[in-house]
C-alpha cells in the first residue's frame, strides 16, 4: 500500500494504490479498482460504474484519455513529495528570456537583430511547420543579446532561438 | 467520344485521401499505385495499394510534388491515369498538361481549366463575365506596398491581401489598420511564395463575418454540369476549415436554387468538366459573392456523399473515362444532415500549433451513421513536412440536431494518444449554443474561445487520477523501489511536464 500525489486537470489527489490494483482517493474517499486491459487500456470500476481510460506513460508525465478529453498527469509518491517539501522547493518565475521553438520546425525569417530594443507582443521570427507560417513574438518588452538560429535551419521542439535581456 | 474504361491509376497523393481514393478503386476492380515519400515507407495508403514506389526524400518539393519522378513512375507502373487527390499537385496546370502529355487520363478537369481558375484574378473575371457577383477588390494583383496602401485609401479597412496563385488560406492575411499592413504584406507573400511559387497577392474588401458556403459540382465532357447541394464551411480558424455540413442552416430553397444554378454557370463558363467546387461568401442579408473554384476533390466531399449517396470519386473516374453524367439535375436526391469534423494533428494547450508524434494509440468511432476517413494508424508517425489533417469524421442523420448528437458520441468515442489533436475544440463547437441554433459566421472562434481546461466531471478525474497513480506503481515495481520515482532518475525528483518550463511557450 503506498500512496501517490497525482496533478492532473490543475486539481491535485491523493491516491493509495494496492499491489492488486484497488485504489482510494483520500479527497474523497471513493474506491476504484483499476484493471488493465491492454497495454495502455484501463477498466476502472467503482460500485457500478465501469469506466475506460487510456494511459500512456511520457516522458515525465503520464497522458491519460477518458471522456473525450486528453490531460497530463504527473505523479510522485507521498514520501517524495514530503521529502521535497522539506527541502523547500524554488520555483523559477520572472521574466522570461529565453525564446524557444514550441514545436519542430523550419525558421522563414528573422524579424529582429541582435542589439535592437524590443516591445513586448512583437514579432521576433517566423516559424513554419505543415506549411502554415507562425509568428514567434516577444513575451515582454526587451533587447536582443543573441539569435541563435538562421532562416533555413530546422529547429527541435524547445529548441533556443533567441535570448532576450 | 468514346468510353475509355481505367484498369490502374496511380495515385499521386497521401495520407486519408490517397486511402479513401483507393477504396473506391476497390470497389471498382481498378488496380491502385501509391507513391511514398523516404517519410511513408511504412505509411497506410502504401500498405492498401496494389503496388507503391518511392519517389524521393520527405519534403514534398522532392517527393510528392516532383512531377518529373511522378510520370516516370506512371509509365513505369503502366497505369491508364492518375488521381491528383488534394492539395499537393492537385491544383498544378502544369502537372495536368505533363499527365496528357505521356498520354495519361487527369483524373480532374483539363489543364486550361485549372489554370484559368487557379489564377484568382483570372477567375474573378471570369466569374464577373458569367454574371456572378464578386467582392470588390483590385482587377490585378497589386505590385507593392504602396498599392495596397493606396487600395487601402480609396476603400478603407478592412481589407483581405490574397495569393492570387492559390487558396486554403495559404497567402492570406487581413488587415485591419495600416500598422499592420506591411508585416500582412511581406508575411502574405512570403507564404504565397513557399506554398505556390507565386508570390502575386491581389486585394479583396474584407466582408464582415460571412457564411462561407460552397457548391459541389460535376460537368462531363458533353457539357452536362449539375450541382449537388452546398456545405457549409463557417467554422474556420486561420482560414483553415474545421467543421463543414450540409445542407447550411443559412440556405433555404430559393437561396439554394439560385446558388445552385449560379455555381452551375459559373463551371459552364470555364467548360469545367469532372469534380468541381464553387466557394461564395454569404453576407448577413444572404447576399453572396464569388469567392473562389476549386478545381479537385475536396477534403469535405464525404458530407456531399452522405447527403445524396453518391460515389464523387467514383464519379470523377467514370467522367474521366469520358462517360456521360448518370444523373440529372433532378434526379439528385437529397436525404437528412451530414456533418464533418477534421481531426488535426495540433495542440489545444499550445495554442493549436501543429503537433508531431508518434501515435501510440488508436481507437476509432463506428456505430450508426457515422463515417471516419483516416489516414493514420496505431504505430504511425505523424511528422511535420505533411497537413496535419489526420481524419475526417462524418456523422449523418435525419436531422441536423440529430446529426450533431451523433457527432458528440462519435467525438467522445474517438480516442488516440501520442499525438495532440483538436478533438476538444471540435466538442467545444459542437456543445455550443450559438453553433446548435444555427447563428454563426466564420468570425466564430474570434468570438467564441475555448476554455482553458478540461471541464470533465469528479468521477472521471478521480478514474484518471487512480490509472495514473497505478501505472506509476507499476513502473516503480518495475524499476525497483530506488529514489521512490520510478520512471526515469535523469528527470529527476518529480514529473514534469516540460509545456509548464520557463520559457518553453511562444
Amino acid at each position: 500500500m503506498i500512496s501517490y500525489t497525482v496533478n492532473i486537470a490543475g486539481t491535485t489527489r491523493t491516491v493509495v494504490v494496492e499491489n492488486d490494483g484497488t485504489a482510494e482517493i483520500r479527497e474523497s474517499g471513493s474506491s476504484l479498482h483499476v484493471r488493465r486491459l491492454s497495454r495502455g487500456e484501463f477498466s476502472v470500476t467503482s460500485g457500478n460504474n465501469a469506466i475506460r481510460v487510456v494511459a500512456f506513460p511520457a516522458k515525465n508525465v503520464i497522458e491519460v484519455l477518458t471522456g473525450g478529453q486528453s490531460l497530463t498527469a504527473t505523479v510522485e509518491s507521498e514520501q517524495t513529495r514530503l521529502l521535497r517539501q522539506l527541502q523547500g522547493s524554488s520555483h523559477r518565475t520572472g521574466l522570461r528570456k529565453e525564446i524557444v521553438a514550441p514545436m519542430p520546425a523550419l525558421v522563414v525569417r528573422l524579424e529582429v537583430e541582435t542589439g535592437q530594443n524590443v516591445k513586448g507582443g512583437q514579432g521576433l521570427l517566423v516559424l513554419e511547420a505543415m506549411k502554415m507560417e507562425n509568428e514567434i513574438k516577444a513575451h515582454h518588452d526587451g533587447r536582443v543579446k543573441e539569435i541563435l538560429v538562421r532562416p533555413g535551419k530546422i529547429v527541435e521542439k524547445g529548441e533556443l532561438l533567441i535570448l532576450l535581456e | 467520344m468514346i468510353v475509355k474504361p481505367l484498369h490502374k491509376i496511380l495515385i499521386a497523393n497521401r495520407g486519408e485521401i490517397a486511402l479513401r481514393i483507393m477504396r473506391t478503386c476497390r470497389e471498382l476492380g481498378i488496380e491502385t499505385v501509391a507513391v511514398f515519400s523516404a517519410a511513408d515507407q511504412t505509411a497506410p495508403h502504401v500498405l492498401a495499394a496494389d503496388q507503391s514506389y518511392y519517389i524521393g526524400p520527405p519534403p514534398p518539393g522532392e517527393s510528392y510534388l516532383a512531377i518529373e519522378s511522378l510520370i516516370a513512375v506512371a509509365l513505369k507502373a503502366g497505369v491508364d491515369a492518375i488521381h491528383p487527390g488534394y492539395g499537393f499537385l492537385s491544383e498544378n496546370p502544369e502537372f495536368a498538361r505533363r499527365v496528357r502529355e505521356a498520354g495519361l487520363v487527369f483524373i480532374g478537369p483539363t489543364a486550361e481549366t485549372i489554370a484559368a481558375m487557379g489564377d484568382k484574378t483570372a477567375a474573378r473575371k471570369l466569374a464577373r463575365s458569367a454574371g456572378v457577383p464578386i467582392i470588390p477588390g483590385t482587377e490585378d494583383a497589386v505590385v507593392g506596398v504602396e498599392a495596397v496602401e493606396k487600395f487601402c485609401l480609396d476603400h478603407g479597412f478592412p481589407i483581405l491581401l490574397k495569393a492570387a496563385a492559390g487558396g486554403g488560406g495559404k497567402g492570406m492575411r487581413i488587415v485591419r489598420e495600416g500598422s499592420e499592413l506591411r508585416s500582412a504584406f511581406l508575411g502574405a507573400r512570403s507564404e504565397a511564395r513557399s506554398a505556390f511559387g507565386d508570390d502575386r497577392l491581389f486585394i479583396e474588401k474584407y466582408l464582415q463575418s460571412p457564411r462561407h458556403i460552397e457548391f459541389q459540382i460535376l460537368g462531363d465532357a458533353f457539357g452536362n454540369t449539375i450541382h449537388l447541394g452546398e456545405r457549409e464551411c463557417s467554422i474556420q480558424r486561420r482560414h483553415q476549415k474545421i467543421i463543414e455540413e450540409s445542407p447550411s442552416v443559412a440556405v433555404d430553397d430559393e437561396l439554394r436554387s439560385v446558388m445552385g444554378e449560379t455555381a452551375v454557370r459559373c463551371a459552364m463558363a470555364c467548360k469545367y468538366v469532372n469534380a468541381g467546387t464553387v466557394e461564395f461568401l454569404v453576407d448577413r442579408d444572404g447576399k453572396f459573392y464569388f469567392l473562389e473554384m476549386n478545381t479537385r476533390l475536396q477534403v469535405e466531399h464525404p458530407v456531399t456523399e452522405m447527403r445524396t449517396g453518391l460515389d464523387l470519386v467514383a464519379l470523377q473516374i467514370r467522367i474521366a473515362q469520358g462517360e456521360r453524367l448518370p444523373l440529372r439535375q433532378e434526379e439528385v436526391g437529397f436525404r437528412g444532415h451530414a456533418i464533418e469534423c477534421r481531426i488535426c494533428a495540433e495542440d489545444p494547450a499550445n495554442n493549436f500549433l501543429p503537433a508531431s508524434g508518434r501515435i501510440c494509440h488508436l481507437r476509432t468511432p463506428s456505430g450508426p451513421g457515422v463515417r471516419e476517413d483516416r489516414g493514420i494508424e496505431e504505430g504511425g508517425e505523424v511528422g511535420l513536412y505533411y497537413d496535419s489533417l489526420l481524419a475526417k469524421l462524418v456523422t449523418w442523420a435525419e436531422t441536423r440536431d440529430l446529426a450533431l448528437a451523433r457527432m458528440r458520441r462519435a467525438l467522445m468515442e474517438y480516442e488516440i494518444v501520442g499525438v495532440q489533436t483538436n478533438i476538444p475544440l471540435c466538442l467545444f463547437v459542437i456543445d455550443d449554443a450559438d453553433f446548435r441554433s444555427g447563428s454563426f459566421t466564420t468570425e466564430f472562434l474570434h468570438d467564441h474561445v475555448m476554455p482553458e481546461g478540461p471541464g470533465l466531471p469528479e468521477n472521471l478525474l478521480d478514474a484518471s487520477a487512480a490509472v495514473s497513480a497505478f501505472v506509476f506503481h507499476e513502473s516503480r515495481k518495475r524499476n525497483g523501489q530506488g529514489n521512490g520515482t520510478g520512471w526515469k532518475a535523469e528527470h529527476g525528483d518529480r514529473w514534469r511536464n516540460q509545456r509548464f518550463e520557463p520559457g518553453s511557450e511562444a
